[in-house]
């Protein structure tokens, strides 16, 4: 500790005054040292940002802890607050707040390093030389800058909006123009209302059940497509391979809607069914009986959109594999099962286990499925609070919050959610062969 | 009208010199400082009748009035009378169904919103709808007070109406008059009164439906319908005496769908989905089938909203087989029937039910709903959009309304001119006088009523289809359909309850 | 190779193999094809159907999508022109930042670097649409409501979350070449630029395919962003159609399907090298 203080009372002493002047406004040491533009570019940073935050910033930064002081009254046009805004106003002044810290500190140290450059006798850089470091050695910096803002604008930002939302009482009557208020409502609601909590386990079962079955079923029967397309005795596989690549194109939400009708209760499979002198069955509607033909449905609408990418994939991962692997085999007197649970298999499953994970995962929050296939349907209203017994978690979530308006317990519950699945394939991957190559790689 | 207008005052007053005392939560944050003693005046303050210049009133219409033509031609008709008032209106063409809640804050509702009075209403819970300075209106005598009242809302004690009822809304029997048997005046009206007698009593209609099963008619069914629809089927609780919420719609801690007779009523539900024997109205999508199906001669007859008259009409000019005037003239819409006192639509021999009707008969009460205008408490302009609605709601485009789309209007005087030519709209407007309409009620807690009102129906509807899939039975006695009720009337409870 | 016989074994093998192919690729098409009669049907209801057969065949509903808007209810033209216009642009600036942050990860060794790769990948696990009511207040404060520039910046800005496929990539191109160029004194921009990108085609091609397709089958944002029909993509506009527009459905679902599948008939290639390197390595 006293180490530490001492070093910096050297480094306080040591430095030259233009970096000083930079730690107290940031670009004013670069100005001084005749680095004209980047010493505008922070002054101006610094400026906005100084405007900023006495116009709204400050503003923002308190009403983030209040979620708003004053109700508003529509009728007697009493201005007031709205929380929502205001807590995403918040949010957005803290993120500002962040970057402005670092671009602080990354002003110190560019005033320190020309100062140390200046102390060898080098010449400081000039704008110019600012450029060529960005395009070179620091490339992956500004590079890496306009997707990093772009996604924590639009990504981090509203689910760090998410996660805050979780602790509010918003939702329910709880909406604008009322005012909302920081509090662990939803936590205690999801805990104290049986209905919630025995939905939740029930979804939660058939949507890893889901998950585990879709993800098997398109990875058995995409790698199932390839193999069969990659035989030898297969003549024209690029005329065969076609049909899969045109379910591959059509938008998913076309593929959906359109088994949807197909399956409905006065669809053409229905009428089949009829003409025959058959009852028509309940695929898709709202009853109890329709709970296991809609899930199987499910799965094969989903085989149906998403096997052609797996079979495309694997199509070029079974071209790379070594022939003469197979030929060894072949001498060696394996059947042609043999050797593809000893080659094939080995090798696709090893190097797919990345996109598995992220078809799990993908399957898993599967939104679209039961959302076209079965909307409105919600079933058996004792068994299931506001989902209907296909829903997965997503699509329950959906009802709760964006239909019925229960926007905390909606967050809450995704937050569950969500670290359920970040821990599951955070852990798998990060012991997945793939991830431990990557830097033995280079 | 002055006197009636002194009078809310008065009582305003009165009330809100209690409600100040009971103030609750709405309180603890601020907007403390209401002043209640004038309180109708601060409101409509913003009414002051001054036409905001230039203003452009957006409005936003149902669906329906806009593919026919109505809207564009009311636009039209608004601008061209107000073209020297420095205002106009334009159509907003975004989803009918847009969320004032949502788009409002930020500007991007419309000023004027047609829609039905249960999903205006929603909006009116938290001010998102401005209260109208209704008695000051030129239709205000002209609608009755039923219809107002899908549209009351209350604050510190005070009635205010957000919304201003254009046209009424309940099922009506609709049929195609050629698809009828040739013999009914023969074998079909015993009672001589030159309605087929299946259109007068359900348990006619049932014994008709019967008939058509066993082929040799026009039609392979006679009635179907979608007995999973709440809006629809509540019809059958509400005429024995069950209601939704107590004290007139307004009080959701009073229940009563299971009240009275109700389970008896359900239990004509059922026996409907046995003698349809189709599962195809078990889902919901069958109302947009139902339009195609009576055109192809599936069926005779189902129970739907006027509204979608033009559906029908569409539906039978595509099939080539008639021409528009043809199908117009072809196509019938009449007042449902009336229900059995005995609750039991096989119990009484039909041609009985035509003949002692008094005796033997009930007539049916409907759920229904007021459709109308409401106005943004975002607009910019509530002048102009007043002025615009004022111009909507008025005689003129009442009937132009129901010439386009066949609606009935709420406006007594329209109803009454309109009534010689089109029928339905007299029988409309009557039995929403006399009660037998009960209106959807304005409350926000009624969106706790559809799921599982529909989850209980669908039990109830498909209980004839378990039998034949071996299924135990779940409603095969009057007990369990009351205990039935009794279960929906408790899911109902706690949805409003425990997630309020 | 040496001629193989026809053993009984061999002429099974034959038949099994062409009716499984015959199986599946009927399993793919007949949907399709069943959209296509349903386009055609004459009334336009999905329920003067008989069977998968319309009652009567037409190509009104064709027609009708371009020349009759009902009244500005379903100005499918404009819809059309509007996805495109998304679409290009999401595609071009979508790719762009996926590439460079797929670059940088893939040949970089940064402080801050396992970090990004693991928020990423916590990133892609989120229910997406919960964060959507933060999106609609952001784009309400960018005064973006109703503009379709809205839409392309969050799809571009979004994509870099996925980036592995593309950073697989990266990482099966020998490293070694990008060592005799930096030798040659070559900055890491130029690298990137006259090196990486021109023997990253297919990738690229992926990239661009998959971005390009993306608008045209979202329906839940742009519904939340755009509000005026007017400013609809197809997918909003044929999710809204009613079920008695079935006809309208399926024609208007069939005209935006025939492009985007010529295109991936014309790049399959691409795809397959795409979807494979960037599986191979995570």
């Amino acid at each position: 500790m006293r180490q530490k203080l001492t070093d910096a009372g050297h480094f306080l002493r040591w430095t030259p005054w233009q970096v000083r002047l930079s730690m107290v406004v940031m670009g004013l040491g670069q100005l001084c040292y005749g680095q004209i533009v980047k010493g505008l570019f922070y002054l101006s940073c610094l400026g906005v940002f100084l405007f900023y935050f006495v116009t709204t910033g400050f503003r923002d930064l308190v009403g983030f802890f209040t979620l708003g002081t004053r109700e508003e009254n529509l009728w007697l046009r009493i201005p007031g607050d709205n929380s929502l805004t205001m807590l995403i106003l918040g949010l957005f002044s803290i993120f500002i707040l962040i970057f402005v810290a670092v671009l602080y500190v990354t002003n110190v140290k560019d005033a320190v390093y020309t100062a140390r450059q200046k102390e060898k006798g080098r010449a400081v850089h000039k704008f110019r030389d600012t450029l060529r470091t960005a395009a070179d050695s620091k490339f992956h910096i500004t590079a890496l800058t306009p997707p990093v803002v772009g996604v924590t604008i639009f990504s981090i930002l509203p689910i760090v909006f998410m996660i805050c939302i979780a602790f509010t009482d918003l939702g329910g009557d709880v909406v604008y123009p009322k005012l909302a208020n920081w509090s662990l409502s939803p936590w205690q609601k999801i805990l104290s209302l049986g209905k919630i909590g025995s939905t939740f386990v029930k979804i939660l079962g058939w949507n890893v059940a889901w998950a585990v079955a879709s993800t098997a079923l398109n990875f058995v029967v995409g790698l199932g497509m390839a193999l069969l397309l990659n035989k030898k005795n297969v003549k024209g596989s690029k005329f065969w391979r076609a049909f899969p690549i045109l379910a591959y194109a059509i938008p998913g939400f076309i593929s959906m809607l359109g088994f949807k009708f197909m399956f409905s209760q006065s669809g053409p499979i229905n009428w089949y069914l009829d003409q025959a002198g058959l009852m028509r069955i309940f695929f898709l509607t709202n009853d109890a009986s329709a709970k296991w033909w809609a899930r199987g449905i499910g799965l094969f609408v989903n085989a149906w959109i998403s096997t052609p990418s797996i079979m495309l994939m694997t199509t070029g991962l079974l071209s790379n594999i070594n022939t003469d692997l197979y030929e060894a085999a072949s001498l060696d007197g394996a059947s042609p099962f043999q050797q593809f649970k000893t080659i094939t298999l080995p090798f696709v499953v090893f190097s797919t286990t990345p996109v598995l994970i992220s078809q799990f995962v993908g399957n898993f929050n599967n939104f679209g499925i039961f959302f076209f296939l079965r909307s409105g349907v919600i079933s058996n209203y004792a068994d299931y609070f506001l989902a209907s017994d296909t829903d997965l978690l997503i699509n329950w979530l959906y009802k709760l919050s964006v239909d019925n308006n229960y926007y905390s317990i909606g967050a809450a519950i995704s937050l569950i959610i969500f670290l359920i699945t970040a821990a599951l394939s955070l852990s798998v991957y990060v012991r997945s062969a793939a991830y431990k190559q990557e830097d033995t790689y280079q | 009208m002055k006197t009636k207008r002194t009078l809310s005052m008065l009582l305003a007053s009165v009330l809100a010199l209690s409600a100040l005392s009971g103030c609750g939560r709405e309180e603890e944050k601020g907007g403390g400082e209401i002043e209640t003693s004038d309180l109708y005046q601060q409101v409509m303050a913003r009414f002051d009748g001054k036409l905001e210049q230039g203003a452009v009133v957006k409005v936003l219409e149902n669906d329906t009035a806009v593919e026919l033509g109505y809207v564009d031609q009311l636009i039209e008709a608004f601008n061209a009378a107000y073209k020297d008032k420095g205002i106009s209106a334009e159509r907003m063409n975004i989803d009918q169904y847009s969320d004032l809640a949502t788009d409002g804050p930020y500007g991007y509702g419309p000023d004027v919103w047609y829609q039905a009075n249960d999903i205006l209403m929603k909006y009116a819970d938290n001010q998102h709808l401005l209260p109208l300075p209704i008695y000051d209106m030129e239709c205000y005598e002209q609608i009755p007070q039923s219809a107002w009242n899908a549209y009351a809302k209350e604050m510190n004690g005070e009635t205010f109406f957000c919304g201003i009822p254009l046209n009424v809304q309940s099922g009506m029997l609709f049929y195609i008059e050629s698809k009828l048997p040739d013999n009914w005046e023969s074998q079909w009206d015993v009672n001589s009164n030159g309605t087929p007698d299946f259109f007068e009593t359900y348990t006619a209609l049932y014994a008709y439906s019967e008939e058509c099963r066993k082929g040799g008619q026009k039609t392979t069914y006679g009635y179907l319908d979608e007995t999973v629809d709440t809006y629809f089927m509540s019809g059958y609780l509400m005429t024995y005496v069950a209601y939704i919420f107590g004290e007139n719609g307004t009080d959701p801690t009073d229940i009563g769908l299971a009240a009275g007779e109700a389970y008896k009523g359900a239990r004509m539900v059922q026996q409907w989905a046995g003698e349809m024997n189709n599962t195809e109205v078990l889902d919901k999508t069958f109302s947009s089938a139902a339009y195609q199906y009576m055109a192809d001669g599936v069926m005779l007859c189902t129970v739907t909203t006027p509204d979608v008259k033009r559906m029908f009409i569409r539906s039978m000019v595509n099939t080539g087989k008639w021409t528009q005037e043809e199908a117009e003239a072809d196509l019938k819409m009449i007042p449902v029937p009336r229900l059995p006192i005995s609750a039991d639509l096989t119990a009484d021999q039909w041609q009985d039910t035509v003949t002692r009707m008094e005796e033997l008969t009930v007539e049916t009460t409907m759920m229904g709903g007021i459709n109308g205008y409401g106005i943004s408490a975002y607009t910019e302009c509530p002048n102009a959009s007043l002025a615009f609605v004022e111009f909507a709601t008025s005689y003129e485009q009442a009937v132009a309304r129901n010439q386009y789309l066949g609606v009935a209007p709420a406006r007594e005087d329209a109803a009454n001119a309109i009534a010689a030519q089109d029928a339905t709209v007299g029988i409309l407007f009557d039995r929403l006088d006399r009660g037998k309409i009960s209106i959807m009620p304005a409350i926000t807690e009624i969106g706790q009523l559809w799921t599982p009102a529909e989850s209980f129906l669908i039990d109830l509807s498909t209980d004839p289809f378990r039998a034949d899939r071996g299924e135990p039975l779940l409603y095969d006695t009057d007990e369990k359909i009351q205990e039935g009720l009794e279960r929906l009337v408790g899911q109902i409870r706690d949805a409003i309850e425990t997630l309020a | 190779m040496k001629k193989m016989k026809l053993t009984p074994r061999r002429a099974a093998d034959h038949i099994l193999t062409y009716t499984l192919l015959l199986v599946m690729s009927l399993v793919f098409l007949f949907p399709c094809l069943w959209l296509i009669l349903a386009s055609l049907s004459k009334t336009g209801s999905l329920y003067d159907f008989k069977g998968f057969f319309p009652s009567a065949f037409s190509l009104q509903t064709f027609i009708d999508l371009f020349t009759d808007d009902v009244n500005g209810l379903y100005p499918y033209k404009t819809w059309f022109f509007n996805t495109l216009y998304v679409a290009v642009c999401s595609a071009l600036l979508g790719t762009v930042l996926v590439l460079l942050t797929a670059y940088v990860m893939s040949r970089f060794r940064f402080n801050g670097r396992d970090t990004i790769k693991k928020t990423t990948l916590v990133l892609g696990m989120f229910p997406g649409f919960m964060g959507m009511t933060a999106v609609y207040i952001i784009m309400t404060q960018l005064g973006l409501i109703n503009h379709l520039e809205s839409l392309i910046f969050f799809y571009a800005a979004t994509t870099p979350v996925s980036y592995m496929v593309q950073k697989g990539y990266f990482d099966s191109i020998p490293a070694a070449l990008f060592e005799a160029a930096r030798l040659d004194g070559a900055t890491n921009l130029e690298v990137f630029l006259k090196i990486t990108l021109p023997l990253s085609k297919p990738m690229v091609v992926y990239t661009m395919l998959t971005q390009f397709a993306w608008p045209w089958s979202d329906v839940l944002l742009p519904k939340l962003l755009l509000k005026d029909r007017n400013m609809w993509t197809v997918a909003v506009g044929l999710f809204n159609l009613p079920e008695t527009h079935f006809a309208r459905f399926a024609a208007g679902s069939v005209f935006i399907a025939i492009p985007i599948v010529i295109l991936y008939f014309c790049l399959v290639k691409n795809i397959v090298n795409g979807l494979t390197a960037g599986s191979v390595k995570g």
